[in-house]
């Protein structure tokens, strides 16, 4: 079964990664988050409610965002994520992990 | 930090919901309704990330069966009483059983001390002289210190205390600690005493200015110095009542000074081991030790090994201690098997009237782990209560025996008994959890095994019924139950018809109005005259040792020159001891006074006696010879002064030994004649007219004018006699208790069984019905079916009883391990017990009507 979307999560974290990186730029909505990882990543990842939303609630455990209740350009009631102090640093830490593990992947698929 | 939000989310759940399905609602307008997935999914996954994980599902499981107990009631409260009273009665008995074996003294160290004897080739243990004490003492090594005591029972100003005469170094070296006042100490030179926190209590009415008070004991003034730590009653099996110096020694035992040479034997030694010594290594250089000390002992007295005992429980976990302690433990654990299987039979049908609720669960992806986990959940909300009521019921129990045991045994002893602490300890509840966890596995874990082994396509198809037939499981706990109530009624009907062998026994001593007077000898001269002249005293007489407190002393004698000896029974008395019990004269005379006090060589036999030592011919002016032995004990094989004594008369046979054992019950024994003045002898026995106090009160009376506290007991005979049937009627109540306990449970075991199967066999009966089976064979074939389990269940507990018989063939005479009659009742009993229990279940069945039995389902 050959898959269409290929997973955002096909490492552990790297959503939540994604998201902060978001959330990092400006303050914004599920939707948004959503919209924003689709389109930057030129529709190579599409991110489902059924990932994105668990995701949400696991970075609102450890304190690395912030939710507040806004209002969208539309006049739409949302839930705005804002990410923390912790956050930015877990972000930090993240990319220099991902960077190195890119690395270490790009390395083994040139070996050949 | 993480619980506590958790905890904050979980109070606001409403409102977390609300919000995340309102943001997800407002996602999926956006997506213009895309393919988007579930959305309860991705709720429940939100919510996940917030739950206590698998916390959760446990308080889920308790919620359930919470709420599954509140629709049965009967249920639970049926399963935390039989689990709780099985529980309690083990509890109850582990206490015990801790107090003695498990919790050692409250003393410095008590791992270390150990308490050893050399013996000789006649396997006889040995005591110690005080040279051997000091020598000992001296050379600090295996042990690095010891202590000598000398047990002595007397009585303290009215009250029969045991106590201890202790070495000066007893208190320092345990490091007790005291409740009031000081220790004796080495510099204590004049007559002090300690008293036992109990007795302080219990015998001196907690009197605040006990220690200063003068208290006398065998007509001897002590001071009081100090109260000892309650937490410390001794080091004997018995707690102490009091202590005093060994330097009292010459004033308190007949003037026998330890020190004056011939030394007596008379010290037990506790040492404290070197430290980093093992007791191997200990042994073996008290062997080397006790070597030299052997040498001018009489051969079969010299030392050819040295038994060596920790001294840190009142009962050291020897391999006989384990062997006595064995049986109780199976006995009550075996009650507790039989508890568990009633309950796990209970929950089998519970779990199959539930099979249907499983099958659903299962269908809707229940893992089986998960569904065991919920049973199990319930099995521990059930064992927790009942583990609570299991306490609660051993400290009713233990207050209750107690009180009962005080009440019970005969008067003169109750004076006397001094029970151990029985507080509950860590050891105690470590014991109740790990029962309590046991038995919920025992109870539990099957019935949760097997229903959940449920099949998804049956369970599908709404048949949740056919696939389960725990049959054989259920046959295998009932066949248990009967064989472990058999047996513990088999026990039971030996007990009692051992004890009604030893209480019908005739033992030709007329015990009533008889007083046996146990003293120091330097008393008893004055105290005979003294009684003599009182008014009521009918009779009165001297005895070495008073008959029935335990086995008859035996002796080897040759009835003439050049025969072989013979073994009988024999002891010294005054010739007062036949008219004080009145024993017949049968032939001849009994020896004068003044041949008694002369120790004339003259003897009186007993009939068996008689009969056995001269098997043809007249006894009478018969020569009896005895043999000298290389060194006697006066205490435990004390000999007349002569060698040979001319038999000049014959009487009655007497027991007078241990009434559960053979050789006592021959009645064959010699008496020698003693008196009063003679050294070594017990007690002074008298038979005193009117009632019992008033008699207590003359004899009281009359040895006060001598000096205070100078009796060490005071007993009336009957008594004496009830005190060896005593042991006898607690083992009947205790192992009736138990039995009794085990046959309600077997048959209330029994009756839910059966009910349950002709519930379940409805069906197959209303055919039977149908078919024109009468009335009669719908109950033969339910009886018969409990009838057939029953017989396998006896026929094992009989084989089980045969079994473990052999244990007991030797130990007591009087108990006839293979007594036919005694296993005929029991057997009788549980059969009756197991057939009426199927009779109302049988009832059942046989109102099954078959138009409605047929169309169910």
């Amino acid at each position: 079964m050959p898959k269409v979307n290929p997973a955002p999560d096909f490492l552990p974290g790297t959503l939540e990664m994604l998201i902060l990186k978001t959330l990092s730029r400006a303050s914004n909505h599920g939707w948004g988050i959503a919209q924003h990882i689709q389109q930057t990543s030129q529709d190579a990842l599409k991110i489902g409610e059924g990932s994105l939303y668990p995701a949400l609630q696991r970075l609102l455990l450890n304190e690395f965002v912030e939710a507040e209740w806004g209002v969208t350009e539309n006049n739409r009631r949302a839930r705005y994520y804002r990410i923390t102090a912790a956050g930015r640093k877990q972000l930090e830490a993240e990319t220099r992990d991902f960077a190195f593990l890119l690395a270490g992947i790009a390395r083994v698929m040139e070996a050949s | 930090m993480k619980l506590w939000k958790r905890i904050r989310q979980w109070r606001r759940r409403a409102e977390f919901e609300a919000g995340l399905e309102e943001e997800m609602r407002f996602h999926r307008e956006m997506a213009g309704g895309a393919a988007f997935g579930s959305m309860a999914l991705a709720l429940e996954d939100s919510r996940a990330v917030w739950s206590f994980g698998w916390l959760e599902s446990v308080i889920q499981d308790v919620r359930y069966a919470l709420r599954g107990f509140r629709k049965s009631p009967g249920f639970a409260l049926a399963v935390v009483g039989t689990i709780g009273a099985a529980l309690g009665l083990n509890t109850t008995m582990f206490t015990v059983f801790n107090a003695y074996a498990l919790r050692s003294f409250a003393v410095q160290d008590p791992w270390a001390l150990y308490t050893f004897t050399w013996y000789g080739q006649n396997g006889q243990g040995h005591r110690f002289t005080w040279e051997q004490y000091q020598d000992l003492a001296a050379r600090r090594s295996p042990f690095s210190e010891v202590i000598a005591t000398e047990n002595l029972q007397a009585d303290v100003e009215g009250r029969t205390l045991f106590g201890q005469l202790v070495s000066a170094n007893y208190f320092t070296m345990l490091g007790t600690g005291m409740a009031a006042g000081r220790p004796l100490l080495p510099r204590d030179s004049g007559a002090v005493m300690v008293v036992s926190y109990d007795a302080w209590q219990n015998k001196f009415g907690a009197d605040p200015n006990l220690v200063g008070k003068t208290l006398h004991l065998r007509g001897q003034a002590f001071e009081v110095v100090g109260v000892v730590n309650p937490a410390f009653a001794g080091l004997e099996s018995f707690p102490g009542g009091f202590w005093i110096p060994l330097s009292t020694h010459a004033a308190v035992q007949d003037g026998r000074d330890l020190i004056a040479f011939p030394q007596p034997e008379r010290l037990k030694l506790i040492g404290r081991l070197e430290r980093g010594l093992a007791p191997e290594t200990a042994k073996a250089a008290l062997m080397a030790w006790s070597g030299p000390w052997g040498a001018n002992l009489p051969r079969e007295q010299r030392p050819v090994g040295v038994a060596m005992q920790s001294s840190a429980t009142t009962v050291p976990l020897t391999r006989d201690a384990i062997l006595t302690f064995i049986p109780i433990f199976v006995a009550f654990g075996l009650v507790l098997l039989i508890a568990c299987a009633n309950v796990s039979n209970m929950m089998l049908a519970r779990a199959l009237a539930r099979q249907r609720e499983i099958g659903i669960r299962v269908s809707l992806g229940a893992g089986r782990a998960r569904l065991v986990r919920q049973l199990l959940t319930e099995s521990v909300m059930l064992a927790a209560p009942a583990a609570a009521l299991g306490f609660a019921l051993s400290q009713v129990t233990i207050e209750g025996a107690r009180r009962m045991l005080f009440a019970t045994v005969p008067a003169a002893f109750s004076r006397i008994l001094m029970l151990p602490s029985l507080t509950p300890d860590w050891r105690v509840f470590g014991f109740i959890l790990l029962a309590s966890v046991l038995a919920t596995l025992v109870f539990g874990m099957v019935p949760a095994l097997q229903t959940t082994r449920s099949r998804l396509v049956e369970a599908n198809r709404g048949d949740f019924s056919s696939d389960y037939r725990p049959a054989r499981m259920r046959s295998v706990l009932l066949i248990t139950q009967v064989a472990v109530c058999s047996l513990l009624l088999i026990v039971t009907a030996i007990v009692l018809r051992s004890q009604e062998r030893v209480t019908a026994r005739t033992i030709g001593l007329d015990l009533g109005g008889v007083w046996d007077i146990m003293m120091a000898e330097k008393y008893q001269a004055r105290a005979a005259e003294r009684l003599a002249s009182t008014p009521g005293v009918e009779a009165i007489a001297t005895v070495w040792h008073a008959p029935l407190y335990g086995s008859e002393r035996r002796l080897a004698l040759s009835p003439g020159p050049n025969r072989t000896t013979i073994r009988v029974g024999y002891n010294l008395v005054s010739p007062g001891y036949f008219p004080v019990f009145r024993i017949p004269i049968l032939r001849g005379r009994i020896y004068t006074d003044l041949e008694a006090e002369a120790e004339a060589s003259v003897a009186v036999v007993s009939e068996s006696a008689a009969r056995r030592l001269w098997p043809e011919g007249d006894a009478i002016g018969q020569t009896i010879l005895i043999p000298r032995g290389d060194r006697t004990d006066p205490y435990m094989n004390r000999v007349p002064a002569h060698a040979q004594m001319r038999v000049i008369g014959v009487v009655k046979d007497v027991l007078s030994g241990y009434l559960a054992t053979r050789p006592d019950r021959d009645g064959a024994t010699v008496y020698f004649p003693t008196s009063a003045r003679a050294a070594n002898n017990d007690s002074i026995l008298v038979r005193v007219s009117g009632n019992p106090l008033a008699a207590r009160r003359k004899i009281e009376t009359a040895l006060e004018g001598i000096a205070p506290s100078i009796y060490d007991m005071l007993n009336p005979m009957d008594d004496v006699l009830a005190m060896q049937i005593y042991p006898f009627q607690v083992t009947f109540w205790v192992a009736a208790f138990l039995g009794g306990l085990a046959l309600v449970m077997t048959v209330s075991g029994i009756y839910g069984v059966m009910s349950f199967l002709v519930n379940q066999r409805t069906k197959e009966i209303g055919i039977r019905v149908a078919l024109g089976a009468a009335a009669g064979d719908v109950v033969r074939m339910v009886v018969r079916q409990s009838a057939g389990l029953s017989c396998i269940g006896v026929a094992v507990g009989v084989a089980l009883a045969l079994a473990i018989a052999p244990v007991f063939a030797h130990q007591i005479d009087a108990i006839h391990p293979y007594d036919f009659m005694a296993y005929a009742g029991a057997v009788m009993v549980v059969m009756v017990a197991a057939v009426g229990a199927s009779f109302a279940p049988s009832r059942q069945a046989v109102r099954v009507d078959p138009v409605t039995a047929l169309r169910c389902d």
